[in-house]
């Protein structure tokens, strides 16, 4: 078989078998509203807290309206004693408690030490403590600097130096627009390496897995393309609907996609080769999906990970693809700021196509028919 | 009872012949555990690299900059000649953000100028970048007062009535905020769920026959029993792995379950024979294995997504907030974090029946299909 016959049949098996246009298109598709859906209020918020009041002054009546104003505190209670606070807490109905204390208006007005504000927080949910944490400070921040001024007089008595703290690129610090553009890659590339080892598992449980040269070239090409359709489908037009933030460098990112598409689709041809039959590919390969996600250290950096697990990361496109394409795609980065990461794909590219030809086509014909 | 014994031990005779079925519920949740325990094995962020843009060059810049390496969260990577140079080593991915010093900091502090001194972080890499940001934020605010009393003649500060705010924050169950026990925690189930799920529809979805299962139903004896059985194995293997995870989480590494262990193990059992039955709705449904793998992957992978456990799912759309509740994922982390963070047991009950409501409703939906199936060809 020819290299371009063994591209068109390889398009004609996608898109006439129903399990291989589902797993490979159509699910890249669905995913791309599917998966964001429940980021798309982009931040935490009216997580519920329970307030014990003791101080009972106008000062904690407004922290409490204040606090329950905010975006990320949601007051469900206002209790007088601690053990109330702790039944609501112990009975999940809050996340956190927010102690004020006797005395603090004023402690505040005279300067007499001996209270204050705690704030307890249940930090298993770990994005939910931090968020209730910041939500008070920003709240008594504001307080101090806004309603205790001695007689209502502007003063310069704040502090000194004022701190300003801003994220670049996703300049909203929304959680889709950190989120989706990671997992996009992954979506690609596990749907594609499911689709080409499902495929590869069906012919190889018909017993006609091995190649000619020319036909493994036509497949993996084949493949390839379909990955590429999907990159351009999420980087181009998934991203642009979900409002996901885009600063693309447009060179790399098309010098970038063919070549994570086809370290994708040979390592997919090269692990359904070794399977027995076509359903095994997502048997074994679906329960990968979370963990590549956490390995590409796109939430926990590479750099925290023991050195082993940072090095068999590597071993997942994935995990250069979310290096490459992040930076290229958001961040507005050139090819040579990513260079690394680009020359990682192109040595996987290389190096799982080599691995797939000598498994599929070499052990069978070993005088290499040519194309 | 004869068809549930039969089911069973030609379930586990089946999986004694076959590896690579025996291997989805060994070798596979074997290797999941071991990479997910070693990714988080250092627990809390360390030494993440933050750039410096020193524009005032003074004692009091190089204070701010001393306050920041001190940081255990904070490793200085590097000196950067303006802020665009800085950008761009964020995007080269050498450093997670960085501090931006103003000329003049020093005469600033001491002389109220109003000095603005700017973090930036990669807001592409949230989670990294704004840890790093907030430690970057309490170094140097906890270092301002000992560098303006360098600063001033008397060498002290005026009270500042913002700091006469006393704020104790305390974390419960994570003091450390550590990502083995706050992901850790939660990314295994999610992982043993797609396993459990594809495992399920694979040993139903073999026996079906021209896609129908009307033959296996008239063998079976009894299509509950014989469903029973079959799922069986799979439920207590990747309960196992569960547990395992568990025992490491807590004997191994030391982490506190403040609630009833107990209770999670038999939530957790009870939640992957939640996940076995919508596999066996799904395969009866389908009548294709291939099809329900798709779905599978699809509603259990990206559950974790939709559990609320990251991002909470409050102010979130009605479909994301509807969506989630019928997910299991949602409803078997809700009791797990829920008892790890001492609730009350009385607390853990809705989420029990939940998990409860999917064995009975989805395995139910499915034998009724399978037996009618039967009764069909029959």
């Amino acid at each position: 078989m020819t290299f371009d016959r063994a591209f068109a049949a390889t398009w004609h098996a996608i898109l006439t078998s129903r399990t291989l246009l589902s797993m490979m298109l159509l699910s890249v598709v669905l995913y791309a509203f599917y998966y964001p859906a429940p980021y798309a209020h982009e931040a935490p918020q009216k997580l519920p807290v329970v307030v014990v009041d003791q101080d009972n002054s106008a000062l904690s009546r407004a922290m409490i309206l204040d606090l329950d104003a905010t975006r990320a505190v949601s007051v469900v209670a206002v209790v007088a004693d601690p053990a109330a606070a702790r039944a609501d807490m112990r009975g999940g109905k809050a996340d956190g408690i927010v102690l004020i204390a006797d005395g603090l208006e004023r402690q505040l007005r005279a300067g007499t030490p001996g209270s204050g504000v705690a704030i307890w927080v249940n930090a298993t949910y770990l994005l939910r403590a931090s968020t209730i944490g910041e939500a008070v400070s920003a709240v008594i921040r504001n307080i101090a600097q806004t309603r205790l001024l001695p007689g209502g007089q502007i003063t310069r008595a704040g502090a000194p130096v004022t701190i300003v703290r801003e994220p670049l690129f996703n300049r909203t610090g929304g959680y889709k627009g950190y989120v989706f553009p990671a997992v996009a890659i992954i979506i690609v590339q596990q749907t594609l390496l499911f689709g080409a080892a499902t495929f590869m598992g069906g012919r190889r449980r018909a017993g006609t897995w091995r190649m000619r040269a020319a036909e493994f070239g036509g497949t993996l090409a084949a493949f390839s393309s379909v990955g590429v359709l999907g990159c351009c489908f999420l980087f181009g037009l998934a991203f642009w609907i979900q409002g996901v933030p885009v600063d693309t460098g447009i060179v790399g990112t098309v010098m970038a996609v063919p070549v994570f598409a086809t370290a994708v689709a040979a390592l997919g041809l090269l692990a359904g080769s070794a399977m027995d039959r076509s359903e095994r590919a997502m048997y074994m390969l679906g329960p990968t999906s979370v963990p590549l996600f956490f390995l590409t250290g796109a939430t926990y950096p590479l750099d925290q990970m023991p050195w082993f697990v940072a090095a068999f990361a590597r071993l997942a496109p994935s995990t250069a693809g979310v290096h490459a394409f992040v930076p290229l795609n958001q961040m507005g980065a050139t090819v040579r700021e990513v260079a690394l990461p680009l020359a990682t794909l192109a040595v996987l590219a290389v190096g799982y196509s080599l691995l797939a030809y000598w498994r599929i086509v070499a052990s069978a014909q070993p005088e290499r028919a040519g194309d | 009872m004869t068809a549930f014994r039969r089911a069973w031990s030609r379930e586990v005779e089946h999986l004694r012949r076959d590896p690579w079925d025996l291997a989805g519920i060994t070798v596979l949740p074997g290797l999941l555990i071991f990479v997910v325990a070693a990714l988080f094995w250092q627990g809390p962020l360390r030494q993440i690299p933050l750039g410096i843009v020193d524009d005032d060059a003074g004692t009091a810049g190089r204070a701010v900059v001393r306050a920041l390496a001190a940081s255990p969260m904070i490793r200085v990577e590097g000196r950067y000649q303006g802020e665009a140079a800085a950008v761009g080593a964020v995007r080269a991915g050498r450093i997670m953000g960085f501090v931006h010093i103003p000329a003049g900091l020093g005469d600033g502090i001491a002389r109220h100028r109003g000095a603005v001194l700017r973090i930036l972080y990669n807001g592409s890499f949230l989670t990294a970048g704004g840890q790093v940001a907030s430690a970057a934020e309490d170094a140097v605010t906890a270092a301002l007062p000992d560098i303006a009393a360098e600063r001033l003649p008397n060498h002290a500060v005026p009270a500042s009535r913002v700091r006469r705010f006393a704020v104790e924050a305390t974390l419960l169950g994570n003091a450390p905020i550590s990502f083995e026990w706050f992901l850790g925690l939660l990314i295994f189930p999610a992982v043993l769920h797609l396993n459990a799920a594809c495992v399920c529809a694979m040993a139903l979805g073999r026996e079906l026959r021209d896609t129908s299962l009307s033959a296996w139903a008239r063998a079976s004896g009894g299509v509950v029993p014989a469903m029973v059985g079959k799922m069986l194995p799979y439920v207590l293997a990747i309960s196992a792995w569960g547990l395992v995870w568990l025992l490491y989480l807590t004997l191994a590494r030391g982490w506190r379950v403040e609630g009833s262990l107990t209770l999670i193990a038999g939530g957790q059992a009870l939640f992957y024979a939640a996940t076995a039955a919508i596999a066996a709705l799904l395969v009866a449904a389908t009548r294709e294995t291939a099809t329900a793998l798709s779905a599978s992957a699809v509603y259990a992978g990206s559950a974790l997504a939709y559990s609320g456990a990251t991002l909470p799912l409050n102010g979130g759309h009605a479909f994301a907030r509807i969506w989630s509740n019928v997910l299991p994922l949602t409803h078997y982390v809700a009791l797990q974090t829920g008892q790890v963070s001492g609730q009350a047991l009385a607390a853990a009950v809705a989420p029990m029946a939940s998990l409860a409501a999917y064995v009975v409703v989805a395995g139910g939906g499915a034998a009724a299909i399978v037996a009618a199936a039967g009764r069909r060809r029959a």
